[in-house]
């Protein structure tokens, strides 16, 4: 089937079930990489997209087509991320890195993995200094190419804040960062 | 005219300039022309180019078919 984004969610929101899998084949690839960036591991990120499809389904009747359904489904992704995340700080548990084993490119040189887990490293210090939503901000900004209106949408606040949220997370990353990058290279 | 903050450097990085800030245009016309805000911006371009080098598991186009729950 031929559907847009719109109408398979109308479709599914009857009980469609194709249409839904329409739905879930188009975004599962994007909602996976938002996770793992802020989950920082593959199982979690598999969970989270599990989840995140399973409450999507569930709040279908929400949907009212004021926001794409790309953008709202990354708003359910975030929030099961963000659930896992405080449930973890809750238990004391360690947010982890990102999982650097798997996070490379698909054929990498020895001093491509080498840089590559030295910047992971540096990273997640850097990104543990952010908020949730400084956080959410600049992984939607800066890895999925989300414009200022679609985070505004996915973190349920202005424009202006939204805006703000990015500026905040360069910052933040810029100071935390600096120092290290050069010690790195 | 005043160098570009942070935040103006890291709106021309994501292109997200604001024309009532400035006006428009203006803040694209001083980077051009300003050697010290081009020397900031390349800074800011560098480490934030960067960290895109970070990739994730790649998945493959069945992967969407895969997560259906029946």
């Amino acid at each position: 089937m031929d559907w847009t984004d719109q109408g398979a969610a109308e479709e599914a929101r009857k009980g469609n079930q194709l249409a839904f899998r329409v739905l879930v084949e188009r975004h599962s690839r994007s909602v996976f990489r938002l996770a793992f960036r802020m989950t920082g591991n593959e199982q979690d990120a598999e969970d989270m997209v599990q989840e995140t499809f399973l409450r999507a389904f569930k709040q279908l009747h929400r949907f009212d087509g004021r926001a794409s359904f790309g953008t709202w489904v990354y708003r359910i992704a975030a929030n099961c991320s963000l659930d896992l995340i405080r449930a973890r700080r809750n238990r004391g548990e360690r947010q982890p890195g990102l999982d650097t084993d798997t996070a490379v490119s698909p054929d990498p040189s020895p001093e491509r993995v080498t840089r590559s887990k030295q910047l992971a490293g540096i990273l997640d210090h850097a990104l543990e200094q952010l908020t949730e939503t400084e956080r959410t901000a600049f992984l939607l900004r800066h890895y999925e190419g989300c414009n200022i209106e679609q985070i505004a949408k996915v973190l349920g606040v202005g424009n202006s804040a939204a805006k703000h949220s990015v500026f905040r997370a360069v910052q933040k990353l810029r100071f935390a960062l600096e120092p290290a990058w050069g010690a790195a290279k | 005219m005043k160098h570009l903050s942070e935040e103006e450097l890291t709106q021309a990085y994501y292109g997200d300039e604001e024309p009532e800030a400035r006006g428009y245009g203006e803040s694209s016309q001083h980077l051009h022309d300003c050697a010290e805000c081009q020397a900031a911006f390349q800074r800011l371009k560098s480490m934030l180019d960067e960290l895109l080098s970070e990739t994730v598991p790649e998945r493959g186009p069945a992967y969407g078919a895969e997560q259906f729950l029946e």
